[in-house]
């Protein structure tokens, strides 16, 4: 387990990442972990160089909302992680519609060990 | 007014690698700008899938050549802290003189192609001639100009010798009065000033709201650096973030131009304070757990994100490199600025591409 | 005429104008070709004066390898170059798709796409290594 990690849900993932940008926090990066039957999803925060993480653990093809329109950097995190797992985020823009990185006919990025990641790919519209 | 959409690139002189910008423009100012990446992405991370821990230090070396060695150590960082190890502290002087070698080297070659981008041909050149007295020292005293492999678990793979520390201090003299020489032209001249000054305001609380980091984020005055969280021998030694408040296109270059001095600063120091002894700590263990670490770049702050389950290969490995976070500040930049200042404030957040796309 | 041929034959090849194309590889190799064209091994005493345009290419380096987006720009730009034309690759990467090659977005080396004439191999190749690649092609400018 990270340090400093806090799991929340995923419909209080707002009010949470609000909680931090509030205090003077900066979105760091976020990472997507696959597990079977899910991903795990970290966003890193950080403020005056220490470092938090906000942990969502989602189901397969779940959508999460944005936090673009409270961290104006998050677009670029959330496009490649919708280019590499099966979610899909809400509220997202500019969305690439999982054609960020990857052309139509990648059908399968193994970024994970032991996890058959993949993903339907929805063709841009 | 005529609106129109003007794809810059995937090849485009300026720009040394394959990127896409659609700027739309009205008469001849930017009105939005959208990138389309995916030209280098390679997905390396998956490799963790076919390499074992030990050779994927090579592949984190090459995701990136500007800043292989920096990469190559923040792996092995990572990968030492799930082991448990920690290299000697010979080891760790090194690690730092190479990194600093090398942000050197990107630094240069980053005000290189900032001149060429001003149209500024012959500074240019002047500059690379510079960049080749480090590109020397690098090869010397490892044996490779660019992808200098110097890290590994545990360590380094190579030891310097007293001729050739000496060798790197005569260097840096050399290198020094160079640069000395070219600031008048860098920072004084009228053209250049001209080309640079106002262009690309990136404001203090703007840039920190979108993430930028490392020398962009310098420049608009917030003194940030992640070497001073102290990791490897940077604890030992003593300095100050370079900052710069002006937010434009010469703040970033002044910040640039005054980094290439404190890394020669940091080389001389952690030099003189090299201690005798192992260079490398060896383990046969696996990594195991979840780790997270950060470094400065010459680009700034790149995080590792490792997990691993005790085996031969590792689960996952996520990689947020510096050009990632700077790309939300670029597209907030290029609104507003006229077509030709395009490239030139492009370049000034020194995108790599290959670091982005991975 | 048999004369005016063969000077322009001759001629043709200290002349060239020459483009790289980077792609998916780590970007050592375009530092190096880069550093090959400067001051310290100035490709350019060797006529070879650098472009952007594939119009005016006579060769084009690549580096790097292919990948599913990048090939079809790869294609667009050599169906731009006018024959006769020099490809060289350089690197590893050019060449097989080096390190990279198991990853998922990776096609392999350039000459997936296009008829490679010099293989430059090295991660990165030096410089020199570059310039020797480029002159030991000039042949083909001769027939
Ligand atoms: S051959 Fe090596 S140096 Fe060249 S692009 Fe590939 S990984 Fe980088």
């Amino acid at each position: 387990m990270l340090e400093s990690t806090s799991l929340v849900d995923a419909d209080r993932l707002h009010s949470h990442a609000g909680n931090l940008k509030e205090n003077g926090w900066r979105l760091v990066g976020m990472t997507g972990v696959a597990r079977e039957g899910g991903v795990d999803l970290f966003y890193h925060f950080d403020r005056e160089l220490k470092m938090t993480n906000l942990k969502v653990e989602t189901e397969e093809d779940e959508t999460i909302p944005s936090i673009g329109d409270q961290f104006p950097g998050a677009w670029i995190h959330e496009n490649e992680i919708q280019d590499q797992f099966g979610i899909r985020f809400d509220g997202l823009d500019p969305d690439y519609r999982r054609l960020f990185f990857l052309e139509e006919n990648v059908e399968a990025t193994p970024i994970c060990r032991g996890v058959s990641a993949r993903v339907s790919k929805e063709p841009g519209k | 007014m005529t609106v129109s959409v003007i794809p810059v690139g995937p090849q485009h002189p300026v720009f040394l690698e394959p990127f896409q910008l659609k700027l739309v423009v009205e008469d001849e100012v930017v009105s939005e700008a959208l990138p389309r990446f995916g030209y280098v992405h390679r997905g390396l991370e998956a490799l963790v899938v076919s390499k074992d821990f030990r050779q994927m230090t090579r592949v984190a070396e090459r995701i990136c050549g500007i800043c292989s060695a920096i990469h190559g150590m923040t792996y092995c960082r990572a990968i030492e802290k799930l082991l448990g190890i920690t290299p000697p502290p010979r080891a760790q002087m090194l690690r730092l003189v190479w990194s600093e070698l090398h942000r050197m080297h990107s630094h240069l070659l980053w005000l290189g192609l900032f001149a060429e981008a001003m149209g500024f041909e012959s500074l240019f050149m002047q500059i690379f001639r510079i960049r080749e007295t480090v590109m020397d020292i690098l090869e010397q005293t490892t044996g490779n100009r660019v992808i200098i492999s110097v890290n590994v678990i545990g360590g380094v793979r190579r030891d310097l010798d007293a001729e050739g520390a000496d060798g790197i201090r005569r260097a840096l003299k050399k290198v020094a009065g160079d640069l000395e020489r070219i600031r008048p032209v860098l920072v004084d001249d009228y053209s250049v000033r001209k080309r640079t000054e106002e262009k690309g305001i990136l404001a203090k609380e703007r840039a920190y709201e979108l993430g930028a980091v490392g020398p962009v984020l310098r420049a608009s005055g917030i003194s940030q650096d992640i070497r001073r969280t102290g990791y490897g021998a940077y604890g030992e030694l003593d300095f100050e973030p370079v900052v710069e408040s002006g937010g434009d296109c010469q703040a970033r270059c002044k910040v640039r131009y005054r980094e290439l001095f404190q890394s020669m600063d940091l080389i001389r120091s952690g030099l003189d304070r090299l201690s005798d002894g192992e260079i490398q700590t060896k383990s046969k263990e696996k990594p195991e757990g979840e780790i997270l670490v950060r470094s400065e770049q010459p680009r700034g702050e790149v995080v590792y994100y490792i997990r691993a389950d005790g085996s031969k290969h590792l689960q996952r490995l996520r990689i947020r490199t510096p050009t990632f976070a700077n790309m939300a500040a670029l597209m907030d930049l290029l609104p507003g600025l006229d077509l030709a200042d395009v490239p030139l404030v492009t370049l000034s957040l020194d995108p790599c591409i290959a670091c982005t796309e991975r | 005429m048999g004369m005016m041929k063969h000077l322009m034959v001759r001629s043709r090849r200290r002349s060239l104008w020459m483009m790289h194309f980077c792609l998916g590889g780590c970007n050592g190799c375009s530092i190096e070709i880069m550093a090959a064209l400067t001051p310290m091994y100035d490709l350019e005493r060797f006529g070879i004066l650098n472009t952007g345009n594939p119009k005016h290419t006579d060769v084009l380096l690549v580096g790097g390898s292919v990948n599913h987006r990048n090939r079809r720009t790869l294609k667009n730009l050599i169906d731009q170059i006018p024959a006769p034309r020099l490809i060289v690759a350089v690197g590893t990467c050019a060449l097989t798709g080096g390190i990279f090659n198991e990853a998922y977005n990776i096609i392999g080396g350039a000459n997936r796409v296009v008829d490679v004439d010099v293989y430059v191999p090295g991660c990165p190749p030096k410089p020199e290594a570059v310039i020797d690649g480029i002159l030991s092609g000039l042949d083909k400018f001769e027939q």
